[in-house]
């Protein structure tokens, strides 16, 4: 039988029931096993750790998957805090960081504060973008930069992002409303797609039921390999 | 059927309950219990996590979050709300959405997608398969949250759409009208695809 005779059921069932491969048994087995051993939580997960020494600018925008490709390795070593404690004063999310002026400033902090052994690497996109946070990897001793909307863009969004939580807009609605804050912004070369709902976690109820009624929001954004940005709506 | 000790140490038998409770109720005070528990579900919730996140290796990292606050949380583990499988999928649950929260903007999902590789066999049919069940896990990944949730539950850790209910705070009719307009959303999308 062709897949194209089957039923949607039979391959939604065959994909989402296909088996866990031996080696990702060992590995799940053997992670649960160390964590046991040492009696605290066994898997902080590499993302998370990343994600926890970023610095102030990750709440503009951080593709993590980018980063953590951009910064192997990244293990249990948590980064020093007086360096935390700098580059979280270099950045905030109401002010435009360019690229120069980052790696600049790092660099002039890593000297003052004797981390010479320390590197900034450039994550995709971020070398040519207009804003930049960073993101702390101790393993591998680099302070990856990555590209971050400039606070207008940012200001635009979260008033759209609130408009479609309050009213309830068809998809196209929704695609037009980001289209116009990036627009007027002068941003070009972005697309607008349809993506995951990613929500407020205090607010997840209430946006889903509105989602569930038809009504489209604005998500999140991201990039691709290749810089491109994406900015996501969802609904149903 | 299994013997369940009670929380007052009594015995019981309770045809009404799977046969993972007792385990669960052993694994109160039993670390094998647990083990055991764990060996029995790991797949479930791995395969519901992979469905949900899309991406083998973080789905085996939240699986063992789940496992080690399923481990922690054992204590107060009740026979109630589904069975232990959707008790621990609603664990799973929010480790994802802990996840997510933590690292949004979500990653740009298709890039992901670009570097997922194969471990499949070589045979081309195999393969193809392969190839197959993997955009249907991206399609499935991109609905809805709750709709992708109750499919996740539903084909890839086997509750019924009671125990799904239970655990997105939903009745079993309305999950199972969820389920068919996923499945109704899905049909669409893979007209031209498959």
């Amino acid at each position: 039988m062709t897949s194209s005779n089957r039923a949607i059921e039979d391959l939604v069932k065959e994909a989402l029931n296909e088996p866990m491969r031996p080696a990702q048994i060992a590995a799940l087995d053997a992670r649960l096993e160390r964590g046991r051993s040492v009696r605290v939580p066994f898997l902080q997960g590499r993302a998370l750790r990343l994600s926890l020494s970023l610095v102030a600018a990750v709440a503009v925008a951080l593709p993590l998957a980018v980063v953590a490709g951009i910064v192997p390795g990244s293990d249990e070593v948590p980064p020093p805090a007086d360096l935390e404690a700098g580059m979280a004063g270099l950045f905030s999310e109401d002010a435009c960081v360019s690229p120069p002026e980052a790696e600049e400033q790092i660099n002039s902090l890593l000297a003052d504060l004797g981390y010479a052994e320390w590197k900034v690497a450039h994550g995709t996109g971020a070398a040519t973008t207009e804003c930049v946070g960073a993101g702390l990897d101790s393993q591998t001793r680099t302070i990856t930069l990555f590209m971050v909307l400039t606070p207008q863009v940012n200001e635009g969004l979260a008033a759209v992002r609130e408009q479609l939580y309050r009213e309830c807009r068809t998809r196209d609605e929704a695609v037009a409303l980001v289209d116009a804050v990036l627009r007027d912004a002068g941003m070009e070369g972005y697309r607008v797609e349809t993506g995951s709902l990613s929500v407020p976690s205090d607010r997840a109820d209430e946006i889903e039921r509105h989602v569930e009624k038809g009504c489209w929001v604005y998500s999140t954004t991201g990039w691709t390999a290749d810089g491109t940005r994406m900015f996501w709506v969802a609904g149903t | 059927m299994e013997a369940i000790p009670s929380r007052a140490g009594e015995i019981s038998a309770r045809p009404d309950l799977d046969p993972s409770e007792g385990l669960a109720l052993r694994a109160r005070t039993d670390a094998d219990a647990f083990g055991e528990l764990y060996r029995m579900h790991r797949e479930a919730v791995f395969r519901y996590l992979r469905a949900r996140c899309r991406d083998d290796d973080l789905a085996m990292e939240l699986a063992a979050v789940t496992f080690e606050k399923a481990l922690r949380g054992i204590h107060g583990y009740r026979t109630k709300g589904g069975g232990v499988l959707a008790w621990l999928l609603r664990i799973a649950r929010n480790a994802a959405a802990d996840h997510e929260r933590r690292q949004r903007p979500m990653v740009p999902q298709w890039r992901m997608n670009t570097d997922e590789v194969s471990h499949e066999p070589s045979p081309e049919d195999v393969a193809v398969r392969s190839d197959e069940r993997r955009r249907i896990r991206l399609l499935v990944a991109d609905l809805p949250e709750v709709q992708r949730d109750a499919l996740a539950m539903r084909f890839g850790a086997g509750l019924t759409a009671r125990q799904i209910g239970l655990v997105i705070g939903k009745n079993e009719e309305a999950t199972q009208k969820l389920i068919s307009r996923a499945l109704g959303r899905l049909r669409e999308v893979t007209h031209d695809q498959f």
